[in-house]
């Protein structure tokens, strides 16, 4: 399969540059005198003034950049395909080449992925939107309910604009308004959907009926939620509590769903509701839940819970649940109440190692017994805040990288590299390092020299 | 109030229909996606020390869209000042009474390792900071924008929606009014009369909402515009917005655009779904 690549961002005006070169026909390899602007990046569009010829704008869509050489596949503008360099005025003089990015949101990427005819992808293509950060992205609700006939849909981040692990270090995705209640900001109905390295902030949605992050509805079959940082939901969103990764649909009982290296924290119910970071209860395939870590989830009202993750409610289902944080679970009512890690119905297939709770779960549901007595002997239950370790837990900076004296350093269990697995929070390749795993969303120690290169090194 | 419309209908059921809304936008979203977009990290540079060069531009910018400012005043403790309140604590390796605790050095080591980071350093000590408001006062950052720039706020008044986009969709705005007598004046419009308008046609829940309550989609949207009626005040063609081929901007002047209540429809009252 084709892989296609188009930017999101707000950035209508990245570079301006002439051609001076052109080779092939369609796609086209484009020198120019003056190379573009490193903002420039596969899957912007290149658009040409054509109203001495055609009367249109010619709009190129970027392909690839090697060195000084650029890409461009024609995509719509004039009757037909036409080089760059044919692109002049009315002296014959060349026009130049405006780089932009291909959609504005991610609202009107998902639009045109609905669409039937799109001209700038083939039609049973692997469509990746990347987004980048141009600007704060505020779009309410993004709902994938159909694909079409293409193969995969991935929604990522630019590598340039990834966050670090930390909020707001990245593209950032703060929506302005309520999605609708239980909606989500993200609702996946479609099969092969990847959603990654995002950063979202609920921080605006504290009045608003907004309570879930993504939903999963069910057709959900070799979907992917990795390396996100989702955060800040307070409020009361309404008749039903925050839910941050939330399947609500059945999927078959041969589907796999995964979610890894994403951290979730301060989700803060005020009234009268329960409050869950991943909750795949419903699944009935697989559902690899890995390396993630939850931080303060703090529900209202006496007989409601704060749950970290919850799974297995189906027989058929099995849940691989490993080398999770859950920390900080606050409760009104009783302890049985806060629950690190819930495994709903005995009967159900759980494959359980190296989870961590710590001291705010009750005993049935910390990682060890998962609320059915899993006896997991590679558990780490009972940890403080302090030996977990976090570098910052202050608001504002909130940092959940492991410090230096963490209980979770190299207390893992090695999972190999299906599906990314071992990429952690910030990039940084597990497996590459030859060291034990970490706990968790981030890998420290010797792993952080060698997979994010310094940019420079801090004089302390 | 700009709205972003579908153009023809998509292939399925559960698509998007012909004249739906699919996006709304204030105008103060508006303005703030351009003030983000002019005090992009991307556009400053690092000082010879590799912290970020402390331009009045980007500071400024910082100072009005963030909660907190924080500054090392040593190797342990942080000042935290809340932007809004003006209140300051002490933050460090201990935990203070709300549990919160910092360690300065592991976290600007790992910020400046990345090429978009926003650490500054005054005097051999690092200060930066943190966690966007939500209440960002536009017209106060636009005034920062203006003084220390030379971008003006009256030029940045319509969404940057891409040339794919005004193939595929039409871009249009609208207004509200202001009466006094029998005379108005054109406003515009803000808050949850916009955000409205992209709604999702949502089935009406039952009054006890269990919590694996799946909301049944009637629609992809609520709202549309019929544009294929308003090519007068579109002043575009119906050929032409369905072209592909062409781009349409259908954004005009605040003193020619069309009332709110002239393009914009809800399809519930004009009976054509039921929730």
């Amino acid at each position: 399969m084709a892989t296609t690549t188009v930017s999101i961002g707000s950035n209508q005006n990245i570079d301006t540059e002439t051609p001076n070169g052109a080779t092939g026909s369609n796609p086209y390899v484009v020198t120019f005198g003056t190379n573009p602007n490193s903002t420039v990046a596969v899957g912007d569009i290149m658009t040409m003034d054509d109203s001495a010829n055609s009367g249109d704008t010619i709009i190129y869509l970027l392909t690839g950049i090697s060195g000084s050489n650029y890409t461009v596949k024609w995509c719509s503008g004039g009757s037909s395909a036409e080089s760059p360099t044919n692109i002049v005025d009315e002296y014959g003089d060349q026009q130049d080449a405006v780089f932009k990015r291909a959609f504005s949101t991610i609202i009107l990427f998902e639009a045109m992925v609905d669409d039937s005819s799109p001209s700038y992808w083939g039609s049973s293509d692997d469509v990746v939107g990347e987004l980048h950060a141009d600007s704060t992205f505020t779009d309410n609700t993004v709902n994938f309910n159909q694909k079409q006939s293409l193969s995969s849909v991935k929604l990522t981040v630019n590598s340039d604009d990834r966050h670090d692990g930390t909020a707001e270090s990245g593209a950032l995705w703060k929506p302005t308004s309520g999605s609708g209640h239980d909606q989500g900001i993200i609702r996946v109905a479609i099969d092969s959907f990847t959603v990654e390295w995002l950063d979202i902030s609920m921080a605006s949605l504290d009045s608003a009926n907004t309570n879930k992050a993504i939903v999963l509805t069910g057709t959900n079959d070799d979907c992917i939620i990795r390396n996100n940082l989702i955060h800040d939901k307070g409020g009361n969103p309404g008749n039903n509590g925050p839910h941050i990764i939330h399947v609500i649909g059945a999927g078959a009982s041969t589907d796999t769903l995964t979610i890894q290296n994403n951290i979730i924290y301060e989700i803060v119910e005020t009234n009268n509701d329960s409050v869950s970071a991943i909750n795949v209860n419903p699944w009935s395939g697989i559902a690899n839940i890995y390396n993630n870590t939850i931080y303060k989830l703090t529900c209202a009202g006496s007989s409601k819970s704060s749950t970290g993750i919850v799974f297995g409610n189906i027989s058929s289902s099995v849940s691989n649940v490993k080398n999770n944080i859950v920390a900080l679970l606050t409760v009104v009512g009783a302890s049985t109440l806060a629950r690190a890690y819930a495994k709903w119905a005995s009967g159900s297939t759980a494959n359980t190692a190296n989870n961590l709770s710590d001291d705010t779960t009750h005993a049935t549901y910390n990682a060890e017994d998962m609320n059915q007595s899993l006896n997991d002997s590679s558990a780490l239950i009972g940890k403080t805040l302090a030996q977990i370790d976090f570098v910052s837990t202050s608001a504002g900076s909130e940092d959940l990288h492991l410090d230096t004296s963490s209980v979770c350093l190299e207390a893992g269990v090695d999972l190999g590299t299906t599906n990314g697995v071992n990429i952690d929070i910030d990039g940084v390749d597990r497996d590459a390092t030859g060291v034990t795993w970490d706990i968790g969303a981030d890998q420290k120690s010797e792993a952080e020299s060698t997979g994010n290169p310094a940019f420079f090194l801090l004089m302390n | 109030m700009e709205v972003i419309v579908k153009v023809n209908d998509g292939p399925v059921a559960s698509s998007y229909k012909d004249g739906d809304i699919v996006q709304a936008f204030t105008l103060d979203e508006i303005y703030l996606h351009h003030a983000q977009q002019k005090c992009n990290v991307k556009n400053f540079g690092f000082e010879i020390d590799g912290f970020r060069t402390p331009d009045p531009l980007l500071l400024d910018f910082l100072e009005k869209t963030r909660t907190y400012k924080f500054e090392r005043l040593n190797s342990n403790d942080v000042k935290r000042t809340n932007l809004i309140t003006n209140q300051e604590d002490i933050i460090n390796t201990t935990p203070n009474e709300s549990g919160e605790r910092i360690n300065v050095y592991q976290y600007v080591s790992r910020r400046i390792k990345n090429k978009n980071h926003l650490i500054f350093r005054s005097n051999g000590l690092e200060y930066w900071y943190g966690k966007t408001k939500n209440d960002i006062d536009i017209d106060s950052v636009w005034n920062g924008i203006e003084t220390y720039s030379g971008n003006l706020k009256s030029q940045h008044t319509n969404f940057p929606f891409s040339d794919i986009e005004k193939r595929y969709f039409a871009a249009i705005n609208t207004s509200g009014r202001s009466y006094v007598g029998d005379s108005f004046t054109r406003v515009e419009l803000s808050g949850d009369t916009v955000h409205v308008r992209q709604q999702i046609a949502l089935e009406n829940p039952p009054e006890e909402i269990p919590e694996d309550y799946a909301p049944i989609v009637v629609a992809k949207r609520r709202w549309f515009v019929p544009y294929w009626d308003l090519t007068t005040e579109l002043d575009s063609s119906v050929d032409d917005l369905r072209n592909r081929n062409h781009m349409c901007d259908c954004r005009k002047a605040m003193e020619e655009r069309e009332h709110i209540d002239i393009l914009t429809f809800d399809k519930v009252t004009e009976g054509i779904i039921s929730i």
